[in-house]
């Protein structure tokens, strides 16, 4: 009898369990060692599409570029007022060589996709450490005041990213609007070619485009209509397999870039000398962490540390082809 | 006793089996059967094409140094 009562308590406890088990983690993918979270796989997508991998790898290097920028102003804020900078220093000193990381990257590499995934790990890692350090330094009233200080700080540098990406992404938008007059059967490309020379706003060309779509039968609406989204289910399968691939050995990719790192740090003939002591104790740290098995999984984010960017030979599964 | 025991698992199977099986088909048939018989509007398609476009401020979010 108690064994009945036994089996019966395992059967209805798995039964409970079923569906947790098949349940969908929503925003989040997580396999191996590390969660990609569901902003980053939304940028994954546009990945997928040519100049996809440009535009996120410049707007990556926009982002760590202008948290350099604001990170000096606080160093130097901070110098003045008589603290101690060298942690963050150090961490600026890294931000600094994850840049040239991003901009050595090679956007047509099959790579791509999981070096952007790698490089923006790094970058919220090394921005959250620069903010912890700053909060143990300073009292609340002195970070809203530097808050307000750096908030809109920015530089010819990013200035010129911006214009960069900006032309990238009108012509991306191009292409995805091709793709659509390739489905509708329409053959004047006109007014995508005046978008795509800043003669016309996004705006402008999706009330032409609306205008189109008031034309078509209700038949044609729905063909057009699943044969766009057919393409985007496409693209969202191809690009979640990008996501779960570069979860594969991501840890052990980071090693590589951190001792990489750690390798251009010691060459590195200008850096102060505590600040340097500093970056090789924060790395090395991380490395002994990564080693004994408790690295900080981040949420997408990480490097590739590709051949192509000079710091070490990538070792993981990238992106697909771009359509 | 055992021949009990061995049937009681085996029914009990069964019906678990069962209804992972039917709530798996109904769930699955639920997503694509709303779409196929669905007609769509001018806003489903211009959703959809802007779904589809880069917002030319879109920005890779890595957090704010302070």
């Amino acid at each position: 009898m108690k064994k009945i009562i036994g089996i019966m308590i395992v059967l209805v406890l798995m039964t409970s369990l079923t569906p947790l088990a098949l349940a969908d983690e929503a925003g989040e993918s997580q396999q191996g060692d590390v969660e990609i979270d569901s902003q980053t796989q939304n940028e994954v997508e546009a990945m997928e599409y040519e100049y996809g991998v440009e535009i996120r790898l410049l707007q990556l290097e926009k982002s760590i570029t202008t948290n350099i920028v604001k990170g000096e102003e606080t160093v130097s804020v901070l110098e003045g007022l008589g603290y101690n900078t060298t942690q963050l220093e150090a961490i600026l000193s890294e931000l600094e060589i994850l840049l040239v990381e991003v901009q050595s990257t090679d956007a047509n590499s099959s790579n791509a996709t999981q070096e952007f995934i790698d490089l923006k790990s790094d970058a919220k890692e090394l921005t959250e450490d620069f903010r912890e350090a700053v909060h143990e330094l300073i009292d609340n009233d002195t970070i809203e005041g530097l808050r307000d200080r750096i908030r809109n700080m920015t530089c010819e540098r990013v200035q010129n990213l911006t214009s960069k990406i900006q032309n990238k992404i009108r012509l991306y938008n191009r292409n995805q609007l091709h793709r659509l007059y390739g489905i509708i059967g329409e053959t004047d490309t006109s007014l995508l070619n005046q978008y795509q020379n800043g003669n016309l706003t996004k705006e402008q060309v999706k009330s032409q485009i609306r205008k189109m779509v008031n034309h078509m039968t209700k038949e044609k609406i729905n063909q057009v209509f699943n044969e766009f989204k057919e393409a985007k289910i496409r693209n969202k399968i191809q690009s979640r397999i990008c996501v779960q691939n570069a979860t594969e050995e991501f840890q052990e990719r980071k090693q590589v870039r951190l001792n990489n790192r750690l390798q251009t740090m010691q060459n590195l003939q200008n850096e102060d000398a505590q600040v340097q002591a500093q970056i090789q104790n924060r790395i090395s740290n991380r490395i002994d962490e990564i080693s004994a098995g408790n690295g900080s999984g981040g949420s997408g984010s990480g490097n590739g540390s590709g051949g192509s960017n000079g710091y070490g030979g990538s070792n993981g599964s990238g992106g697909g082809g771009k359509q | 006793m055992n021949k009990k025991i061995i049937g009681l698992v085996f029914v009990l199977i069964v019906i678990i089996s069962s209804i992972v099986l039917f709530n798996f088909i109904s769930s699955d048939s639920e997503d694509t059967l709303g779409q196929e018989s669905e007609d769509y509007s001018v806003d489903d398609m211009m959703n959809e094409i802007d779904e589809s476009l880069l917002g030319e401020d879109d920005e890779v979010e890595i957090g704010e140094m302070i």
